[in-house]
């Protein structure tokens, strides 16, 4: 700043420094030894506030106090142009004193922030229906209401030095296990990136392994959901870009599991879970065991059945293959529609896709109508799974199940299952096995994935891939 | 190779591969040398079973072997996996896939084996988990036959003879195939699991139950004569049941049976490695796709029902040699050695 000669052109300079954006305010404050600059964007800043915090501060320095700057909203520290600069971008009034070379921060944000409302794709029917919005400061508050105790840490951090992304990791401190919350502060500081856009760019450079079709971070935007899984040691990344919270380390087992589930009755609750992993197997083998048993295997199924797909298929001009995956495709193509379109839209072009034109391929010849039921029941078990991350997922890994059924028929899929199963095994979500409890196989724990517990219990999540490698035992410790 | 096994993983890695490929074959050799008293010939080679077990729990940790031996292990395993590959495959051949290249099949069937091998060691250890549903809906699907047992085919007993004892004693050795991982894998368990008495014992049980159950229930529904002309009589017994919602229910217990023999091959390749990085740990990726070029070639000279039959009769001169002999003379040389 030596270059600059007077309080203009020191107003000049920080305009320019933000390339004179039209919503930064930049003015000189008369103050007790000289003047002072304030600086702030005034569409992310309460502008009415500025002028009564500032006079509070201005009373107070006024009357002699030594400590005149430090406020519960302000605080005065030396003076840097980087400090300006990071502190007017994030949303602070920062008031510069030439004559004492400091500077002072004052917190008065105001962003546009939607209210609270239940996520549209995490729909429950008993229990809480609030949901994340795309502020942090919003979202640790009613993780707060939730969780009234000392314990919840919550960590920030800036990413991205063209976005200056507020990213922020929450856990509780006497349940998680500290080498993994350390694992997750160096991962977040290596992220190495200049633009820092969605949750799920962060999720790309947190993930053991990013080429895996299945998500190692549990993606949700239920406030109940991250309470349960911070209450289990898992930790929460939050941003101000997106409603969506990440959770890990999760196991694959995670995803199967709804806050519906112990909000109900206990059998109830446990049903639905087994009918959620019933409708993952469904969902990724039965258009793979429709095209093994129609080009391999008819033989499989009694008489009257066989039958009747023989005469289904037989004037289809395609391999089940074909069949089945312009079906695949279009249902795809009417799902994608009915997200893009506006929500009047939407359920007609559901209608006209699914029963219209369905009806008419079928007419035409070009499908089955058995590959119609196949593919239908297949989308709506697909749908069960409580997770959008899973649901894409086992759209995606049928392919090529269904593939290895062309090819082989079951012992394509016999193949195609061991592989996925051991591509299961190898996953891992903050370096903690992904398919525990069957790797490491431990007995004792599958009654947690197939049945809704009564009284809840801590139970510490597996943290190595070999038997008798957890560390953790409550309290935080490693 | 560092890792620690739970008694649970130890005894059900120890049952896949045991159990692996020869569940389905066993019964009608074994019935058909042993005669009427297979069941009792069952009971004692279960007594000598184990015996067996029992020694190696005594004596695993004097199990220490040098490069040779371990060099005659993988060639051990090398063969009973190839054995498998080479039966598999002739199955698949006869029903499934007569018309497609055999090396594609072996290439599908070993793929499996190889990116387990290259994975993790808790990945193989582990896989066996898969066939644990698998093996229960395999037992429940064998109990619809239960209207077709003939309960008097058992008696009487005490018909056969000595040699007959002899060679049934002999066939029985196929359930015991693979028992000698026990020696290679009882020092990984954790220490703070109790194996000796009580657990080895429902080891032990279970291994026999599952067994004796295959042998009880071909013996029931087959007459001795009849017998002979099946060689897989618990798949003709699932090929007659007759069920409502699906015709040949014995088309998926073969290809449940072909995903056991592939794990069970898998379990034999991580143990030739296992052995083989005992002394030498370099390279571990290319001697890993090495021993699976292996697996994929050379069951390839071995695809016809004749060469089936002979290796599946020498096997259980070889497991003879490497179960109990070897291990016998590795133990009381280390003894020696002790003194």
């Amino acid at each position: 700043m030596d270059e600059v000669k007077s309080n203009a052109s020191l107003i000049l300079y920080i305009k320019k420094l933000f390339h004179d954006s039209t919503d930064l305010s930049v003015r000189e404050v008369t103050w007790k030894d000289g003047v002072g600059i304030v600086c702030f964007f005034n569409t992310m800043t309460e502008s009415g506030e500025v002028n009564k915090q500032i006079d509070i501060i201005r009373k107070r320095a006024m009357d002699g106090l030594t400590d005149w700057g430090g406020t519960a909203a302000s605080s005065v520290e030396a003076f840097s142009v980087q400090k300006l600069v990071d502190s007017v971008s994030n949303g602070f009034v920062a008031v510069y004193f030439p004559a004492s070379n400091l500077i002072m921060t004052i917190t008065i944000p105001s962003y546009e922030v939607r209210s609270t409302s239940e996520p549209t794709n995490e729909f429950v029917i008993r229990g809480s229906h609030e949901g994340f919005v795309e502020s942090t400061d919003k979202n640790i508050s009613l993780l707060r209401k939730h969780l009234m105790i000392p314990d919840l840490v919550i960590k920030d951090l800036r990413l991205g030095k063209e976005t200056n992304t507020k990213v922020t990791y929450v856990y509780i401190e006497s349940i998680a296990d500290k080498e993994v919350v350390e694992d997750v502060k160096n991962r977040l500081e290596n992220i190495d990136t200049p633009k820092v856009y969605s949750i799920g760019q962060i999720e790309d450079y947190l993930e053991d392994s990013v080429w895996s079709p299945f998500p190692q971070f549990l993606n949700t935007e239920r406030p109940d959901r991250v309470v349960a899984n911070l209450l289990e040691g898992r930790i929460a990344i939050f941003t101000d870009q997106s409603p969506a919270v990440l959770v890990a380390p999760v196991t694959f087992f995670t995803f199967f599991e709804s806050p519906d589930d112990f909000n109900g009755r206990v059998y109830v609750g446990s049903f639905f879970r087994v009918l959620r992993l019933f409708c993952f197997m469904l969902a990724i083998f039965l258009p793979a065991f429709y095209i093994a048993v129609v080009g391999f295997h008819s033989e499989i199924l009694p008489f009257e059945l066989s039958k009747k797909v023989k005469i289904a298929v037989q004037d289809i001009p395609y391999r089940p293959i074909v069949e089945a995956l312009i079906v695949e495709i279009f249902i795809e193509v009417i799902r994608e529609a009915t997200i893009r379109l506006p929500a009047p839209v939407g359920p007609t072009i559901g209608i006209v896709g699914g029963l219209v034109i369905g009806d008419a391929i079928v007419t035409a010849g070009l499908v089955s109508n058995l590959m119609v039921i196949v593919v239908a029941m297949t989308a709506i078990a697909s749908y069960v799974v409580p997770n959008l991350e899973m649901n894409t997922t086992i759209r995606i890994i049928r392919y090529p199940l269904m593939l290895a059924a062309t090819l082989f028929g079951f012992f394509g899929i016999a193949i195609a299952t061991l592989i996925l199963f051991i591509h299961m095994m190898n996953q891992s979500s903050l370096k903690q096995p992904y398919l525990s409890p069957v790797i490491p196989f431990d007995p004792t724990r599958f009654k947690n994935i197939f049945f809704r517990i009564p009284f809840y219990k801590n139970s510490n999540q597996q943290q190595t891939f070999t038997h008798g490698g957890n560390k953790r035992k409550g309290g935080g410790k490693t | 190779m560092n890792f620690r096994l739970s008694r649970i993983q130890f005894f059900l890695l120890l049952f896949i591969m045991q159990s692996g490929s020869s569940f389905f074959s066993f019964p009608s050799p074994f019935i058909t040398a042993a005669g009427r008293d297979a069941w009792l010939v069952f009971l004692v080679a279960g007594v000598l079973h184990y015996l067996l077990l029992l020694f190696f729990e005594r004596y695993y940790q004097r199990f220490t072997i040098g490069p040779i031996v371990g060099w005659l292990y993988k060639g051990y395993w090398l063969f009973v996996a190839v054995s498998y590959l080479a039966y598999i495959d002739y199955t698949l051949a006869v029903w499934g896939f007569p018309k497609t290249p055999q090396f594609i099949v072996l290439a599908a069937l070993v793929s499996v084996s190889l990116y387990a091998n290259l994975s993790r060691a808790e990945t193989v250890i582990n896989l066996s988990v898969i066939l644990i549903p698998l093996i229960f809906i395999f037992v429940i699907f064998l109990q619809f036959a239960w209207d077709d047992l003939t309960w008097t085919n058992i008696f009487p007993i005490g018909e056969s003879t000595e040699k007959e004892w002899l060679k049934g004693l002999l066939k029985a050795q196929v359930a015991f195939i693979g028992i000698e991982l026990y020696l290679f894998f009882r020092k990984h368990v954790d220490v703070k699991e109790k194996i000796k008495g009580f657990p080895l014992f429902v080891y032990q049980m279970l291994w026999f139950s599952f067994f004796f159950f295959s042998v009880m229930i071909t013996m029931l529904y087959f007459t001795l004569t009849g017998l002979q002309s099946i060689p897989e009589p618990l798949l003709y017994i699932l090929k007659s049941q007759e069920l409502t919602f699906i015709e040949r229910i014995d088309l998926f217990f073969l290809y449940i049976w072909m995903i056991w023999s592939i794990i069970t091959v898998t379990i034999l390749s991580f143990s030739a490695l296992y052995v083989h990085r005992l002394h030498a740990n370099e390279h571990q990726k290319r001697d890993t796709i090495i021993w699976h070029v292996l697996l994929v070639l050379l069951p390839l000279f071995l695809l016809s029902k004749r060469y089936v039959e002979i290796l599946n009769d020498a096997v259980i001169y070889v497991h003879l040699l490497f179960s109990i002999l070897i291990p016998f003379i590795v133990i009381i040389g280390s003894r020696r050695k002790k003194k």
